[in-house]
This record gives structure tokens, C-alpha cells and sequence, in this order.
């Protein structure tokens, strides 16, 4: 059955799951997540002078933090934060698969889990080792 | 051209006043104030009909907070302006009152930080653009991966940056306005209950209320007023950035960097010339960080300064003598002015127990959610 991402603004998925997230390019070659057309914060550029880009969804992990209490008691806890740095530049902050599956300096990649929201079943972005990554140390 | 508060006429801290800080209470917002305003009047030995501005920092009572408070000093007419800059909307508000006090506008203006704890979701969640992790990414973890980073980075252990909570909370301990005034162990700071990484509740600053007041002047209002010169500090600087881009490097270290080049820059000092500091120390990790991109510590250096006592009562330069976020508290828009209360005391001699031997010149850093970061420097006035 095919899935829908819980976030379709910022990560589109196939049919079997794989998300693509989308970034922002600008006129000077700056990447930045997620895609917006408001402006580069680099140069301010705008509108058309933005371009839309699929990003790999591969990084290095920068540092991890797993969370024990969250204000939030509808957030099962606990789960681990991963600041990524992705291969195309943007840092971005993932949950990983599995609490502490990754350390600083491991190379992830990003993938789905499938959550129950309102009755549908969709995909939720996660982040795991990548298997491939001994080939690109 | 454009100047800096340095290059303006002088202007000083005449007179401060606090409510202590404590946990969420009924203690109306409009007592808070009061008490802190009535007392940095009584302490500038001025009368409320002497202020000609307010600038009221405060980033969760609401619109229009200041009138219903201050209209009870007696009205004046005098004018009237909230600052919201998030953690950083005292300092906004010290900013502000100093600068209409060195243009030349105003003789005399009140800076004002009062808050009630209250829920006001940044206005960055309703932009329509989504953040990956949504909601699970809370202040405490976001310093919780600094954390990580700068443990991995240098080797410096969970133990080292527990340091830093036990220094500030035995500085909070010799604090009367202080909301945790309570010293703790090693042992007891790492205790737990864990928050996020390896930050424990003690190494998280507490949610609470409370009001602190300093009164800014200028010469001609020393002059006027008869206040006591020697009782004066002087403002030498201010300093106020918004983040920049910094690639995948800590955006408030790097803040705190430049905004404090900045203000050293424009007080004519460097940081072998501090002798006190009060910062942002709201998660423990944040203080090893800052006092580096201060200058304070070479890069990775922090943990092993502090473990030498540098950054003690009586150390190289004082960090957090009044206890900083972690003891003393962070209810928001009182917590800028605080800090400068603090310096204040310190720089007069005045501060007990906690008394740094020879502070004269001391700064004051604030981060807030944007992020943007202020920083002043004062320094006493040579007898």
C-alpha cells in the first residue's frame, strides 16, 4: 500500500518508503533545508531565483543526545536526537531509528518508519547507520 | 556616520532593585515590578517624577504590561515601551534605556525586567515552515548535542560540565534573591533525574518569576539630583547581534563571539580586563562555551580553567557570581537587568559573602531565542 510522509512540505516517500528531502538552492550555489521560496538567507534571493532540490538524505553525525523527559507526555521518550550535517550542507537535527544506534562521526542515511496518525498509516522520517558508508570514509 | 554607545556622553547605573526570583506564585506581575522599581529609586536616592523613560522587558505578560504596573508610582505622563527580545528582553531593555540616556534624550530612565511564568509559543511556530523533529526538539536537548560535541570534541567528561552547577549553585547559596539558593555535590548535580544527554535537572535552569530594576543616568543627572557619584558604574558599552550563518559551528558560541568582540571593541578593553562576568548559563554546557568564545579560556581550555578555580569567586575573573541562571534563576524579561544589578553590587563592593576581591569591570551576556545575543560592559568609576 502506498505511504504518504506525515511531513509533505519538507520529505516526500516512495512506495516503499524511501523519503527524498527537499532543500533550497540558491543563486550562489547555498543549500539550506527545508525548501522555501521566501529567501536565501545567504543573499536574500526570492521566488523563481530559488530552486528546489532533492537532497540525499546522507550525512555525518555530529552529536547525539538522547532525551529521557519530555515536556510533551504525548512524546514517548526515550528517543535520540542526532545533529546531521548532510552531505549537501544543511545541519539538521534527526531522531535516529533506534535510541542510540549512532555516535559522533558515524555517516547515516535517512529513512521512514511507518506511525499510525488519525487512523492512516504513514511514514515518519528517521535516521540509521549507513550500510555503504565504509565506502565513502 | 553612525556611533556606539562609547562615543556618546557617559551614562551610568545609579540606583538597581530586585524581587527575588521564585517559583511560579499568585504574586501579581504588577508587586514584582513594584518592589524592584521602589527599590533602585531608594537606592539612586531619586524620586519616581525624576524618570523621563521606561523601558519595560518582558517577553510573556502580554500586551500593554507596563501602565498597569507603573501607573501606581504616581502618573506622570512619563513615556511608555515594552521590550520583547525573548531571554533576551531585559537586556534589550538596559540596551535601550542607555542609549536615550547617551544621546542625550533623557538625564534619567528606568530599565525594567518583569515576568510571570506563562505559555507563548515563539512566533517562529507559526511561520507555516516545519522543523524536522517538530516539538521533540526542546531547549535541553539542543544543548544536550552541544554537550555531546564538546565532549567528543576535547575529551572533557559529563563530570567536567556538572563543574559548572556546582560552582553556580554554591554562589546561589550566598544569594538572598536567589531562587535556588541551595549548594550541591558533585555527586548530587549528577544524580539525575536525567533531562536529556547528560544534562540532569540540576544542570537546567528553572522556570519562575520575578522583577529587576536599574536606574540609568547621565552626568547632568548626577549633578541635579545630588545622587552619589561614588555609588555609580559606568556603562562603557553595548553591544546587540542577531545569528548570522555559521556553517555546522554552535550558532550562540559564535554569537557570543562576535557580539562580544563587538563590545570589547567599543569599551576600549580586552578580556584580560574582566574581572567579573555574569552570562547566560542556562544549561551548564553553555558557560564552558561562552567563556571561550569570550576569550576567557583558549579553545577546550574551559573545563580544565574551571576546574582550577579561574572562574571562582575570588579566581581569575568571577563567572556567575550571583549564581547565574542555574541558582539564581531565569524568569525571562527580569533576568538581563539582573545581571547588571549584580555587576553593579560587585563593582561597589557591596556584595556580602559573594564579594569578588577588586571587581571593577564586569560584563553582562544574554543570549535569546532568534537567536540574538546582547552584551555590556561597566566598569566603576575611578575614585
Amino acid at each position: 500500500m502506498a505511504l504518504t510522509s506525515v511531513e509533505p512540505s519538507l520529505y516526500d516517500v516512495d512506495d516503499a518508503g524511501r523519503p527524498t528531502l527537499w532543500g533550497v538552492r540558491d543563486d550562489t550555489g547555498f543549500v539550506s533545508f527545508p525548501f522555501q521560496q521566501w529567501g536565501s538567507e545567504r543573499t536574500g534571493a526570492h521566488g523563481d531565483d530559488l530552486q528546489r532540490v532533492a537532497l540525499s538524505g546522507k550525512g555525518r553525525v555530529q552529536s547525539v543526545a538522547t532525551v529521557q523527559r519530555h515536556r510533551n507526555d504525548d512524546i514517548a521518550t526515550p528517543f535520540t536526537v542526532a545533529a546531521i550535517v548532510l552531505d549537501d550542507g544543511p545541519m539538521v537535527h534527526g531522531i535516529l531509528a533506534t535510541p542510540d544506534s549512532a555516535s559522533a562521526g558515524d555517516h547515516v542515511v535517512a529513512t521512514t518508519i511507518t506511525v499510525s496518525r488519525e487512523g492512516d498509516q504513514v511514514a515518519e522520517l528517521r535516521f540509521c547507520v549507513d550500510p555503504s558508508a565504509k565506502d565513502r570514509s | 556616520m553612525s556611533k556606539h554607545l562609547g562615543q556618546l556622553r557617559p551614562v551610568y547605573v545609579a540606583g538597581i532593585g530586585l524581587h527575588r526570583y521564585q517559583k511560579p506564585s499568585d504574586t501579581a506581575y504588577v508587586e514584582l515590578g513594584l518592589t524592584a522599581v521602589r527599590q533602585a529609586l531608594d537606592d539612586a536616592t531619586i524620586k519616581w517624577p525624576d524618570v523621563q523613560g521606561t523601558f519595560t522587558g518582558t517577553a510573556l505578560l502580554g500586551m500593554a504590561a507596563s501602565r498597569p504596573m507603573l501607573r501606581h508610582l504616581g502618573v506622570t505622563g512619563t513615556p511608555m515601551t515594552q521590550v520583547e527580545n525573548a531571554s533576551a528582553s531585559g537586556s534589550s531593555a538596559f540596551r535601550l534605556a542607555c542609549i536615550e540616556v547617551a544621546s542625550g534624550i533623557s538625564d534619567v530612565c528606568l530599565a525594567l525586567g518583569v515576568d510571570k511564568l506563562s505559555r507563548v509559543a515563539p512566533a517562529a511556530t507559526t511561520t507555516g515552515m516545519r522543523e524536522l523533529s517538530g516539538d521533540r526538539v526542546i531547549p535541553a536537548t539542543h544543548f544536550a548535542l552541544l554537550a555531546n560535541e564538546y565532549m567528543s570534541t576535547y575529551g572533557a567528561t559529563a563530570q567536567d560540565i556538572a563543574g559548572v552547577a556546582v560552582k553556580n549553585f554554591a554562589n546561589a547559596s550566598l544569594n538572598p534573591n536567589a531562587q535556588r539558593p541551595m549548594a550541591y555535590t558533585l555527586d548530587e548535580v549528577l544524580a539525575g533525574p536525567a533531562i536529556s544527554g547528560i544534562l540532569t535537572r540540576l544542570q537546567c535552569c528553572p522556570v519562575g518569576e520575578g522583577a529587576a530594576a536599574a536606574i540609568v543616568v547621565s552626568d547632568d543627572a548626577i549633578d541635579r539630583l545630588d545622587i552619589h557619584p561614588a555609588r555609580c558604574v559606568r556603562v562603557l558599552s553595548s553591544a546587540l547581534r542577531s545569528e548570522e550563518l555559521y556553517g555546522a559551528k554552535s550558532f550562540d558560541a559564535e554569537l557570543t563571539r562576535v557580539t562580544t568582540e563587538n563590545a570589547y571593541e567599543q569599551a576600549g578593553i580586552g578580556p584580560a580586563d574582566l574581572d567579573l562576568v555574569e552570562l547566560h548559563d542556562a544549561f551548564t554546557i553553555e558557560e564552558l562555551q561562552y567563556v571561550e568564545a569570550m576569550g576567557l579560556s583558549a579553545e577546550g581550555k574551559a573545563a580544565a580553567d574551571l576546574a582550577e578555580g579561574a572562574f571562582h569567586i575570588g579566581g581569575r575573573v568571577a563567572v556567575n557570581t550571583s549564581g547565574g541562571l542555574l541558582g539564581s534563576g531565569h524568569p525571562i524579561g527580569p533576568t538581563g537587568i539582573g545581571q547588571i544589578a549584580e555587576i553593579t553590587r560587585q563593582i561597589r563592593g557591596e556584595a556580602g559573602a559573594r564579594q569578588h576581591p577588586g571587581a571593577r569591570t564586569g560584563l553582562a551576556h544574554m543570549v535569546g531565542l532568534g537567536a540574538v545575543c546582547a552584551v555590556h560592559v561597566l566598569q566603576g568609576i575611578p575614585t
